[in-house]
């Protein structure tokens, strides 16, 4: 089956993610900040109305703090949005829930369109972004670009901001 | 296409409808009896057939049974056949009861019992008709007599019926329809079909063909057959196409034939009349037909009252000239309720984006022509569109309003009351959601006024007033808010009846009663854990308390309140926001962030000026607090709350540097209140809500977000969860104790208190009576030898404490040449001097000791006196603290550990003292706060010895010891006299009377060692 990547820079590693999860990149955002969430959380955004929860990617990732330059939010579809490529078997194990989500990211890159045989299994010499986190990657000529389980990320982003509400409660 | 199950709870729906309309007509025709107009009569006439109808599509027989049942007796009641009587419309409101049970629980209606109910409403009918000269005859040509337990296999017309409908020009039909093909696949649900029925003819009775059905879920899996008997006065060749059903399955009825099918193509009916009413000849072409219908339905109408008019009551205007089916689609349209939510979540984004037009395009408006104008114009819409738009959602309180009338009448025959509801506004809407969460707050308090608050009618009358009691319920818009206020002309709450519960359940003591204002103490009724009720009635008092009732008003944003006077009447008084979609706020910053308060929560804002903190702002522990008028209320920084940081003291202290003055906002949650101070407050707005994200859902803090006028999202702050986050436990209502009325006369209301400070912003009292004298001497004169200091006193060497050594209090700067006070106490065995700096006052005062904000070896707890908030220190215990040495042998705790000591002492101040004083020693105190109790106490558990006060309400300890005395069980029980009373004459009458031994109130040696001797003598 062929596939769509649409890749990405966050904190100086390539990343890549299913073109099909994606609803559009926004890049004018003004970021209200949740006081008392974790670092995971950048903020709630308004888009045309609807308050999106914004990922730091950075925190979540655990990657390099990049300082300064403009961001770019990757906006991500909702569960009801993706059931269309379920039902014809793609991104079958995709869940992205009923929030709208918007992943900071730094720039985006090229789109790829590759067959599922390019996608390897991860390097265990790659250590970069953990591995639960990541589906698979994909070699480009003088770059590896790491495809991320974007369902994985937001069960991390969700069990983390659980966590912090317990903690919140044991005050 | 319908699916099955939306059709199922299409049928669902409809029917409590239906049901819904009934009951209030029913009571209607209880209370005015055969008086009862027509139009009522058949209203509920109709709604009871059209159930019957429509539960035939599903095979509901039970339902279908019951409400044949009540269709017959009703149809004798609208011929005016029988009169009204009480065992009629009783098994008419119980008919409505198990249908509306049955049709809430669909799936289980089939096993419900309705025999009996049944048998009644038959007998009934059987009763009121006169003789047997209608014969029912049956249509189906195999017609099997038709059982008691069956419902009818047949379509049954009878034989009167049938003339008449035939007299009149009317064909009867027998029509099959096929639940597929003819509901589901057209779209319509067995309800719309009936509808359309019966605007063009009378419905007279219906089976379903069931012999194969096994169940519910059979019956909408497999395609069903429906028969029915219909009558009108279309002729054979328009029936199949007004009907929408296909030719072959209508087969026309010949009663002259004696119930022989006949086909349609057969001669239509004959009959003496028909000539005068006979059928208009009519063309094949709908239109026109349907026209002619309606037509001939008005000539109809006068002509015979009986026959009623035919299009449903709820929507009488539908006999215009033009054809029926157009009128109804412009009457009511029914629209789900998820879309509804779309569409007011899209108005208040239109809102939303409307406002960033104006703000970005207002600059542009001087170099575009015209802009202005249709900025306004798009504005103006904007605002109206959004108002409609919520008006869809709002539904008027006549939805919940219409059940009361029935509990009202249920609950005043089972109380033997004469009870009625009045109800008004019943126009008044409110948002949907909060329509529903009222009914059970409401039904809490109607029941109450019925149950506790209107009297029996021979005690009204007793008092003056009508037997019948009376409750008023009233809907009203004031403000912005919705009122709804609940009134009785019953006996009124008596608040000395309330604070005598709430002592007897313990919610507070005597002593803070009597601090109470009449309102505060009804007020009580509100806590968790109180309820007047004397005795718990079938009616109310089923565990749900006015605490509940709070709760749930204030979670909708509301607020109650009450108001009573004895022997006149209740009223309580709910008020209501319009919606929970948009809600009033206050927009507050905290580091550039804004954030909304709903407006709710909010009591007051206050503005304290730098200058002014220190006076009205205490610091106790690291706990902030403020004096507003005669309230001590917690502060809590909201920087704090939200970034996790407890550093009020130090947040204080930056604005004060930062010459800002304190933002603080007084708000009220639960009975409580406390301060949160803000950054700044901008502005009031009016918010739509929009809810969390699921990743940020779990946050204390928050209940929702809304999208501001420049764009951003603003996170609304959810005041519990602040409470909750800050840990602030005492938050309520707190009052100075000088505010509050007192009865001075009693011995334990008052003490007399030395007030001094220890060089810091902290206050403390100790009582007088443990204080020998205060020595001023510089701090030069202190030795210190290795770590302990001692003061040259009066020949002694003065062992001092210092408070901030043992207490959580500020440490004070001392200098070289300061000159410091020194309490010297009584009644010590080992000299020890307690440092403090210097007396402020001494004071009378009653103290209302706090025990649970500051907690800490030492201290007692803390009071408010004279306007601030002072801490208690334990002397005794701190010198036990400080010189562990001297104390550790002193007492025998060991012995006295299986001792058990009963103390009985009114004053909360003074019981808390002793029993620690008690408890330190090592005996096991059990406490009484008066004599009665005490007695009781005594009779129940066994005690080694009595500490017992000499004025106390109820009964006093003379009262206490002669009762003793008189007792052999207890004739030898050491009881000593704990009082303030210290004069030799009332000590020696006291031993008279059998106290083992007198001693003035707070001596701690000399009490702990009277005791250990006479219980050892024992």
């Amino acid at each position: 089956m062929i596939r769509q990547i649409a890749t990405f820079e966050v904190g100086g590693a390539l990343l890549g993610l299913d073109i099909l999860v994606i609803k559009e990149v926004y890049r004018h955002m003004t970021l209200t900040p949740v006081p008392g969430a974790p670092e995971h959380i950048g903020g709630l955004m308004n888009l045309r109305g609807r308050v999106v929860t914004v990922i730091d990617l950075e925190v979540t990732l655990d990657l390099p703090k990049r300082s300064g330059g403009e961001k770019r939010l990757l906006i991500l579809k909702t569960d009801p949005e993706i059931v269309q490529y379920q039902s014809r078997g793609m991104l079958e194990n995709a869940v992205l829930g009923e929030d709208i989500i918007g992943l900071l990211i730094d720039r985006m890159e090229e789109v790829l369109t590759i067959g599922e045989d390019d996608i390897l299994s991860t390097p265990p010499n790659l250590d970069i972004v953990e591995k639960k986190l990541i589906e698979g990657v994909v070699k480009l000529k003088n770059r590896l670009v790491i495809l991320l389980d974007v369902t994985a990320i937001l069960k991390l982003v969700m069990s983390t901001m659980e966590n912090a509400a317990k903690g919140e409660s044991a005050v | 296409m319908i699916d099955e199950d939306a059709l199922l709870a299409g049928f669902v729906e409809e029917s409590q409808q239906h049901l819904q309309t009934i009951e209030p007509d029913l009571l209607e025709l209880e209370k005015i009896g055969d008086a009862i107009d027509s139009e009522t009569l058949n209203r509920i006439f109709r709604s009871v057939h059209s159930i019957k109808g429509a539960s035939g599509f599903f095979g509901l027989q039970k339902i279908g049974e019951l409400s044949h049942a009540m269709e017959s007796l009703l149809s004798l009641l609208r011929d005016r056949k029988i009169t009204v009587f009480r065992e009629l419309t009783d098994a008419l409101l119980a008919g409505v009861d198990t249908l509306r049970a049955m049709v809430d629980d669909v799936a289980g209606s089939e096993n419900t019992d309705i025999g009996s109910l049944v048998e009644a409403l038959r007998e009934m009918h059987d009763r009121g008709k006169s003789g047997g000269d209608e014969k029912t005859v049956s249509l189906s040509p195999t017609a099997p007599p038709i059982s008691e337990n069956e419902s009818p296999k047949t379509l049954v017309i009878s034989e009167e019926n049938a003339k008449r409908f035939l007299a009149r020009g009317k064909y009867i039909y027998s029509v099959r329809i096929l639940l597929h093909e003819d509901l589901q696949a057209k779209n319509r649900t067995p309800y719309d079909y009936i509808n359309e029925m019966e605007r063009l003819g009378q419905f007279v009775d219906s089976f379903l063909d069931i012999n194969q059905v096994q169940g519910l879920d059979d019956c909408l899996r497999n395609e069903l057959a429906f028969n029915f008997l219909f009558a009108t006065v279309l002729d054979p060749d328009l029936v199949p196409v007004a009907l929408e059903i296909p030719e072959e399955r209508i087969t026309v009825y010949d009663l002259e034939q004696q119930m022989k099918p006949a086909v349609k193509e057969t001669v239509p009916p004959v009959s003496d009349t028909a000539a005068s009413v006979s059928p208009v000849p009519l063309p094949a072409k709908a239109e026109e037909y349907s026209a002619s219908v309606s037509g001939d339905n008005q000539k109809e109408t006068p002509a015979d009252a009986s026959d009623h008019n035919q299009s449903p009551p709820e929507k009488p205007q539908q006999k215009s000239e033009r054809g029926v089916r157009a009128v109804q689609t412009e009457d009511k349209l029914r629209v789900g309720v998820n879309l509804l939510n779309d569409l007011v979540n899209l108005a208040g984004e239109l809102v939303l984006g409307r406002n960033q037009l104006m703000e970005t395009s207002t600059p542009l408006i001087k170099q575009a022509n015209g802009l202005n104008a249709v900025l306004q114009h798009v504005s103006r819409i904007t605002t109206e569109m959004q108002e409609k738009v919520m008006q869809l959602r709002m539904q008027p309180v006549s939805v919940i309003f219409g059940k009361f009338h029935r509990i009202v009448r249920d609950m005043s025959r089972n109380l033997q009351k004469d009870i009625v509801l009045e109800t008004h506004g019943e126009e008044v809407e409110l948002d949907k959601s909060i329509i529903e969460s009222l009914s059970d707050p409401l039904t809490h308090l109607i029941r109450n006024s019925a149950d506790h608050g209107i009297e029996a009618p021979d005690i009204r009358e007793r008092a003056g007033k009508p037997r019948q009691g009376k409750i008023v319920l009233r809907a009203y818009h004031e403000g912005g808010q919705v009122h709804l206020a609940i009134s009785d002309d019953g006996k009124g709450i008596d608040p000395a009846v309330v604070g005598k519960k709430a002592v007897e359940n313990g919610l507070v003591t005597s002593q803070q009663l009597a601090a109470m204002s009449e309102k505060d103490i009804l007020k009580l009724i509100f806590r968790p854990g109180f309820s007047t009720a004397a005795s718990v009635t079938s009616v109310s008092g089923r565990g749900v308390g006015m605490d509940v009732v709070r709760t749930n008003i204030e979670r909708l944003g509301g607020t109650v309140e009450i108001e009573t006077v004895a022997g006149k009447g209740t009223t309580m008084e709910l008020v209501l926001p319009l919606t929970l979609a948009i809600v009033s706020g206050l927009v507050v910053k905290m580091r550039d962030q804004v954030y909304i308060l709903p407006e709710v929560n909010i009591e007051e804002m206050v503005r304290i000026k730098p200058d002014e903190v220190h006076d009205r702002i205490n610091s106790v522990q690291n706990a902030q607090v403020l004096r507003l008028r005669d309230m001590i209320v917690p502060l809590v920084d909201l920087r704090d709350v939200l970034l996790g940081k407890y550093t009020g003291e130090k947040s204080i202290a930056e604005r004060v540097q930062g010459n800002e003055p304190i933002r603080i906002l007084i708000l009220r949650y639960g009975s409580g209140r406390f301060g949160l101070i803000v950054d700044t407050v901008e502005n009031m707005e009016e918010i739509v809500v929009k809810p969390l994200p699921q990743y940020i859902k779990r946050m204390k803090c928050f209940s929702g977000a809304t999208i501001m006028g420049n764009g951003r999202v603003a996170l609304i702050l959810d005041v519990g969860g602040l409470v909750d986050k800050a840990a602030i436990q005492h938050y309520e209502d707190r009052t100075d104790d000088e505010a509050a009325p007192q009865d001075n006369s009693r011995e334990g209301d008052l003490q007399n208190l030395l007030l001094f400070d220890n060089g810091t912003e902290e206050r403390f009292a100790l009582p007088l009576e443990l204080i020998t004298r205060i020595e001023r001497v510089p701090i030069s004169q202190i030795e210190k030898v290795r770590d302990k200091h001692i003061l040259q006193y009066q020949g002694e060497n003065l062992r001092l404490l210092f408070l901030e050594d043992h207490l959580p209090v500020t440490r004070p700067q001392r200098n070289e040449d300061d000159r410091i006070g020194v309490i010297v106490p009584k009644h010590v065995r080992h000299p020890m001097g307690i440092v403090i700096n210097r007396a402020i006052d001494t004071v009378n005062a009653v103290v209302k000791l706090d025990t649970s904000t500051i907690m800490s070896p030492g201290l007692f707890g803390t009071a408010v006196i004279a306007g601030k908030v002072t801490l208690f220190p334990d002397m005794y215990r701190l010198f036990e603290i400080a010189a562990p040495e001297w104390y550790s042998g002193a007492t025998h705790r060991k012995e006295n550990e299986k001792k058990r000591i009963l103390l009985v002492e009114d004053t909360p101040f003074f019981r808390m003292i002793e029993s620690e004083y008690l408890e330190s020693a090592g005996y096991t105190v059990v406490q009484a706060e008066n004599g009665e109790r005490a007695l009781s106490l005594l009779a129940e558990q066994p005690f080694d010895a009595m500490v017992l006060d000499i004025i106390m309400p109820v009964l006093d300890g003379w009262g206490v010891i002669k009762k003793v005395r008189e007792d052999p069980r207890w004739n030898k029980l050491p009881v000593i006299a704990v009082t303030s009373l210290g004069d030799e004459e009332t000590a020696q009458r006291g031993i008279e009377a059998g106290f083992s031994d007198w001693e003035i109130k707070l001596n701690k040696t000399r009490l702990l060692e009277k005791l250990s001797g006479l219980i050892s003598a024992e």
